[in-house]
């Protein structure tokens, strides 16, 4: 691919369901320029997209290899036990649990001929993972937030027990934190066709599982983003990943832009 | 022949498979020791079922490391007769033998010839060294 573009598609709230399987959708075509063309007929080559999106209801994703068995006997989840009555979905992509309630979802697709962004063929893109979560800490502390990597690893399996079930519970050297709380993390998927990074933004506390602090309890941010509505924090979020993506590949050949109000528009 | 490195083939995407003339037709397959580094903590693998076919190229089990989920796929056609199901218990064995001992699955070849499309032991060195 010569010069690399750009789709970024601010997306309106959705089923669970619905959500992953746009997201495998958008994977499985991410190196077939006919697809995006659905979204713009005068498409006519692969392009790196960025998908914001938020749930329609409170619900659980599960991590690829996860079952929902395990939210039975998980010690993390004892005390909340509403988590199992709420509607789950499994993720493509690894890592723990997600409560998605009062957060942010990304995707970022990148298609396996990407010279500006190689892949190799097996295992996680650090330097993907790094880029969105470097930025992201950047603009916190822009706002005089306390955000920083965690550069710490409860990465326990097989080392004396199995992880939380919450991915929130969990930390990776890269996973962005305020203080001690961590507000973003991230996770892949390979395929032949290319890359999937999806990520959760803790915008607040969820009722559903109060333990978890979202970055607007966590420090006095300008007031559009502290009562604004998600649709603030969308715009924010798609501006530090771009930006991300950006550092990553130099200025784009051409960039789209999608805003979906409507769960009605099929993607 | 024995099962070490110098005498399997090899996919570009790190999957290996050893095909010994021995007359039974059975070839075993796994990933590379350079795949087993670069996935770096391997946390869980899902490996198929005996009985299943493959395609040459197709997806054959899953890995998740870093929480990043890869694929694995089957260097040749056939039907799947043996799994090392007890491997993804004890996944930090392959850091130290991603061969003899880290087979992920034997397959009755259907196809002999596609052996002779896949990369061999200095081709696939090639391949590692221009991926610095």
């Amino acid at each position: 691919m010569s010069g690399v573009s750009i789709v970024v598609i601010a997306d309106s709230p959705r089923p669970g369901l619905e959500n992953m399987e746009i997201d495998q959708r958008l994977l499985l075509g991410a190196n077939d320029p006919s697809f995006l063309k659905g979204l713009d007929a005068a498409w006519n080559q692969p392009a790196i997209i960025v998908r914001l999106y938020y749930w329609s209801e409170p619900t659980l994703s599960l991590g690829n290899f996860q079952s929902i068995q395990e939210l039975e006997t998980a010690q993390d989840t004892k005390r909340f036990s509403g988590l199992k009555r709420l509607p789950w979905v499994q993720r493509k992509t690894g890592g723990g649990a997600i409560l998605h309630d009062q957060e942010l979802t990304y995707s970022v697709i990148v298609p396996s001929g990407c010279e500006s962004l190689p892949l190799g063929s097996k295992g996680h893109s650090e330097r993907l993972y790094r880029a969105v979560h470097e930025s992201v800490v950047e603009g916190l502390v822009a706002f005089g937030l306390d955000a920083k990597l965690s550069e710490s690893c409860t990465c326990s399996f097989g080392k004396g027990g199995p992880e939380p079930f919450l991915c929130f519970h969990r930390r990776t050297p890269v996973d962005v934190l305020v203080g001690q709380s961590k507000i973003l993390g991230s996770a892949q998927r390979r395929v032949k066709s290319g890359l999937l990074q999806h990520g959760s933004f803790l915008i607040s506390k969820s009722s559903e599982y109060p333990d978890f602090e979202g970055v607007g309890d966590l420090g006095n941010l300008p007031a559009r983003y502290q009562s604004g509505p998600v649709e603030v924090w969308q715009g924010w979020l798609e501006a530090r990943i771009f930006r991300a993506i950006q550092h990553l590949i130099g200025p784009p050949e051409r960039v789209l832009r999608l805003n979906l109000p409507d769960a009605s528009v099929r993607i | 022949m024995t099962l070490s490195p110098e005498n399997l083939k090899y996919l570009p995407s790190h999957e290996w498979v050893y095909a010994p003339q021995d007359g039974s037709g059975v070839a075993t397959i796994g990933i590379s020791a350079f795949a087993v580094a670069e996935l770096n903590d391997l946390v869980y693998m899902a490996l198929p079922k005996v009985g299943q076919t493959l395609e040459a190229g197709q997806e054959f089990g899953e890995v998740e490391s870093v929480k990043a989920v890869s694929p694995m796929y089957s260097p040749i056609s056939g039907q799947i007769v043996q799994v090392h199901d007890g491997i993804v218990d004890r996944l930090e064995s392959l850091n130290s033998d991603a061969y003899a001992g880290g087979w992920l699955i034997k397959v009755k070849i259907s196809d002999p010839s596609q052996l002779d499309g896949l990369l061999d032991y200095q081709a696939y060195q090639k391949l590692l060294a221009q991926h610095g």
